[in-house]
């Protein structure tokens, strides 16, 4: 039983984890219909950039800040220098450019800080709260994460749905050109969707890096379970860039400790299939547009 | 943002204008669109004929390289096999497939475990691994068929992620971390005694790859392919006129397994080994980026794509190791480069390779004709 | 009123459009006619930005349209209903009509005009909080004039707003552009291939063949010339 509630906690705080860089890849697919592969590197090189100031005594708050401004600076870059040339080109070359992002990210970060794995400081404590006698698997930290994500999800979730801003960036990633006609600034949109996305990244990258200690490519695990919790909810929904996550959170944490760690990726992808046999939009999908 | 040629269509061929139902006529044109005429405007003939030759200039090459390139040409066919496939596949569906790596892997473990247990042939290993892997397409097919864009590609990622962990996990049967050792086949005598086996190898490797070349060639100008287009063309009137979608979705996966499968048989062999090391996530990856970077649906695209997964790399890392720099930082500058021409290329052919040769090609054609007629004007606008 | 003058609109080496000039004037219906390929929508989509035009004017109350972006065209009160339902099928009926006057500065202003648009098609109201796809044809054509509506504009540009769609309703879409242009002083330039029921409504009519104007009429002319008729319009 103990295991049990153990293992439930980590769920929980692995999954608050997933659902944070899920909904960065929300953001960016509700913003612009691209899948992000490049995230986790861009959120590993916001990362580095606050670890750096961290090691320089500057505040953890600020160095999270940090982190956001040149998470969106990555992402108005990307957009601006690489994703806008090829726009009505074959969709699958925003795919293959994210990618070699991917690639380039990683091996820059690589350049400037080693590949060695480094410790992140967190501004809470990591260990366990106290239970009675026992400490269970749920530090201060953990709780801090979870607000966060929760945080965030609500601002995606008013953004997207009350303020106009948001049903400008939908209106330009569903149909730009009927969006110019409405007068949208259908570039501008896309650059912001871009910027949002790579900076609410970077957050899920300072909150996941104590967890998962700081490399050039600590994200890539994360992000591939990420990715499949975003699909298993439904790209388009925030909500269900939580609830995917939570439930990726859950089984990677009870494959893991009652099976073996080697079996994580074989869980979620039996649950994914599952779940996309019943769903094929994922969980919280509007129902299936066709378009005729 | 809005490029003024989706209009074109109305202006070249204003009746298809009301007629949105109708498959638009292939953008993204294949290979069987020539219009030559008489026994070589049969595609089959010419195809096979161009085989020929490709395999008599092909082996008058391969006396010339030095051994040192066998692997790397055995590795470059063994890619443009996989990527054949994979080129029909996205090409047809337009969708994401992450997955091309992990079929090779059932393929490599096919020809592992029969040349392990049965002795074979290695042409029937390689015909038991392009049926197992087969099979394994119709499967991954079935799941897929309803599936788009990035869920298509999130269930493929999966696959690829988890097969590697299967075959290190029942490690009685599939050798753990390590792989399976794979005995590669004899060179026979009568080659000579100079003739080494990786030559032999890499002569084998050519001789099926432009097999395999020539039967998607066939292909792609048959009744089955023009069914195939026209699903990647518009879903739902290909439906409406009596093409079942799904069943054509999974013949599509299952040509393309069966090709990962022929080519992760011959990775084995060249190789010698099958292991989970080899058929990583990243080599789905890489098989995507590269059949995008030569040009997705056309064959060409995937020799493109071949040459430029063994040797971008290997220029790569040469360029990186002249510059006398520390250890690490080679490694990382080597990645970043690749990665760097991975954007470069994309920015430079968005239609890939292929696709920007094609318009080359197109280009000089109009400039050294009489004043191009509008047809093809209209078509260069693309 | 809107100049269009000596509008000429390539497509690589095909001319769309030859060098058209006609005038629609202030608070009317001007009909666009023509066949398929005639230009029709290129001229639309050359007036509200989409397309590049190569050379010539177009003035609307004496600004250029020519030249400027499509999302500032808007600014000038010229709104277009694209062709096929231009709405975003994936965000509900609401967000399309909220999308009209985004621009607007004034939000009270949209909401009530948002409301005046569910009084003229209630089958909107009902579903306003459903998906766009969830629509009829006619629907979703109402839609799209209702959002072009909320924009408030002075110019409306309406491309074939009767494709596709089954006479009755075509007819009472019409029927509902007339009053729009009478009750609001609307001017329209109504884009079909649809002679006749567009020139039930049109006060002018202006025929393209190939990309060049043939006929720029008064409608009843047009109407009543059955030799016109025929060579051009096919009825």
């Amino acid at each position: 039983m103990h295991q049990f509630v153990n293992l439930t906690l980590i769920g929980i705080t692995t999954g608050a984890v997933y659902a944070a860089v899920a909904m960065g890849l929300v953001l960016i697919w509700r913003a612009t219909r691209t899948v992000n592969f490049a995230q986790g590197a861009m959120a590993t090189f916001s990362t580095y950039v606050a670890v750096t100031l961290i090691d320089r005594n500057v505040s953890y708050w600020l160095a999270l800040l940090a982190a956001i401004v040149t998470g969106l600076i990555i992402g108005t870059l990307t957009e601006r220098l690489l994703m806008r040339p090829i726009a009505n080109t074959n969709p699958l070359n925003p795919v293959i450019i994210a990618i070699g992002m991917l690639i380039v990210l990683e091996a820059v970060s690589g350049m400037i800080w080693g590949a060695k794995y480094r410790e992140f400081p967190s501004n809470f404590s990591v260990t366990g709260i106290k239970v009675g006698t026992s400490r269970i698997a749920l530090s201060a930290f953990d709780i801090y994460v979870m607000v966060a994500v929760l945080v965030l999800m609500v601002a995606l979730l008013i953004l997207f749905r009350w303020t106009s801003l948001g049903l400008k960036m939908r209106a330009a990633a569903f149909s730009p050109e009927i969006a110019r006609l409405l007068g949208v600034r259908v570039g501008r949109m896309l650059t912001l969707g871009w910027a949002l996305a790579v900076g609410m990244a970077s957050v899920a990258g300072v909150l996941a890096a104590p967890n998962v200690l700081l490399y050039p490519n600590n994200m890539d695990g994360v992000n591939v379970f990420a990715f499949t919790a975003a699909i298993l909810g439904g790209l388009d929904s925030p909500v269900g860039a939580l609830v995917g996550g939570l439930g990726m959170g859950f089984v990677v944490s009870y494959v893991g400790g009652y099976l073996g760690s080697s079996l994580e990726t074989i869980g979620g992808l039996i649950v994914l299939l599952i779940v996309l046999s019943f769903r094929p939009q994922g969980i919280f999908a509007a129902s299936a547009a066709r378009r005729v | 943002m809005n490029s003024p040629v989706s209009n074109q269509d109305e202006i070249i061929v204003p009746s298809m204008k009301r007629s949105k139902g109708r498959p638009r006529k292939s953008k993204r044109s294949a290979q069987g669109g020539n219009r030559s005429s008489g026994i070589f405007g049969v595609p089959a003939v010419r195809n096979g004929l161009l085989a020929i030759v490709v395999i008599v200039v092909g082996y008058i090459l391969l006396g010339k390289i030095s051994p040192y390139r066998d692997l790397q040409f055995s590795q470059v066919g063994v890619y443009v096999i996989a990527l054949a496939g994979l080129s029909l596949l996205v090409g047809q569906s337009g969708q994401i497939t992450l997955g091309q790596g992990a079929v090779m892997m059932v393929g490599a473990y096919t020809t592992a475990l029969v040349n392990k247990h049965l002795n074979l042939a290695f042409p029937l290993e390689i015909l038991l691994s392009a049926i197992v892997a087969g099979l394994f397409g119709i499967l991954v097919g079935i799941v897929a068929a309803r599936l788009r864009g990035p869920y298509l590609a999130g269930v493929t990622l999966s696959i690829a992620l988890a097969l590697p962990e299967l075959a290190s996990k029942f490690s009685s049967i599939f050798g753990g971390d390590a792989g399976l050792i794979v005995s590669p086949p004899n060179t026979p005598a009568f080659l000579g005694a100079t003739y080494t086996q990786q030559r032999f190898m890499v002569s084998i490797v050519l001789v099926v790859t432009v097999l395999v070349i020539f039967g998607l060639a066939n292909l792609y100008s048959s009744r089955q392919g023009r069914k195939l287009r026209a699903v990647r063309d518009d879903e739902v009137s290909a439906e409406l006129n009596g093409i079942p979608l799904a069943g054509t979705q999974i013949t599509a996966f299952m040509i393309a397994s069966v090709c990962a499968g022929i080519a992760g048989s011959l990775q084995a062999m060249v190789a010698q080994n099958a292991g989970p090391e080899s058929f990583t996530v990243a080599l789905s990856i890489s098989l995507l980026a590269a059949i995008v970077i030569g040009g997705v649906g056309t064959l060409g695209g995937a020799v493109w794509g071949g040459l430029a997964l063994v040797f971008i790399p290997q220029f790569a890392t040469d360029y990186s190791q002249r510059l006398n720099l520390s250890q690490g930082v080679v490694a990382n500058l080597a990645l970043a480069i690749y990665g760097l021409l991975l954007i470069a290329v994309i920015l430079v052919f968005p239609g890939g390779v292929q696709g920007g040769l094609l318009r080359l090609a197109k280009y000089i054609s109009i400039r050294f004709r009489s004043r191009g007629s509008s047809e093809i004007a209209g078509g260069l606008g693309k | 009123m809107l100049q269009i003058e000596d509008l000429t609109v390539s497509y690589g080496a095909v001319k769309a459009l030859k060098s058209v000039s006609f005038e629609a004037n202030e608070a009317k219906i001007t009909a666009v006619l023509g066949a398929n390929g005639a230009g029709k929508t290129t001229l639309l989509r050359a007036l509200s930005g989409l397309v590049h035009a190569t050379t010539g004017s177009a003035k609307y109350h004496g600004t250029e349209l020519i030249g400027k972006k499509p999302e500032d065209i808007v600014y000038l009160g010229v709104a277009q209903v694209p062709e096929g339902r231009g709405v975003i099928g994936e965000l509900t009926i609401e967000e399309n009509l909220r999308l009209g006057g985004l621009f607007r500065r004034d939000a009270s202003g949209t909401k009530s005009d948002i409301n005046e648009v569910y009084e003229f098609f209630p089958p909107l109201a009902q579903r306003r909080s459903k998906p766009t796809f969830t629509l009829s044809g006619g629907e979703r054509q109402m839609l799209a004039i209702g959002r072009a509506i909320v924009a408030r504009p002075t110019l409306l540009l309406l491309d074939e707003p009767s494709l596709g769609l089954a006479p009755l309703i075509t007819a009472s879409i019409m029927s509902f552009i007339k009053g729009l242009c009478h009750q609001k002083g609307l001017t329209v330039l109504l884009v079909e291939q649809n002679a006749r029921s567009a020139l039930s409504i049109a006060d002018f009519a202006v025929v393209l063949s190939v990309g060049e104007v043939v006929i720029a009429k008064d409608a009843a002319q047009v109407a009543s010339d059955s030799d016109l008729r025929h060579h051009y319009l096919g009825f």
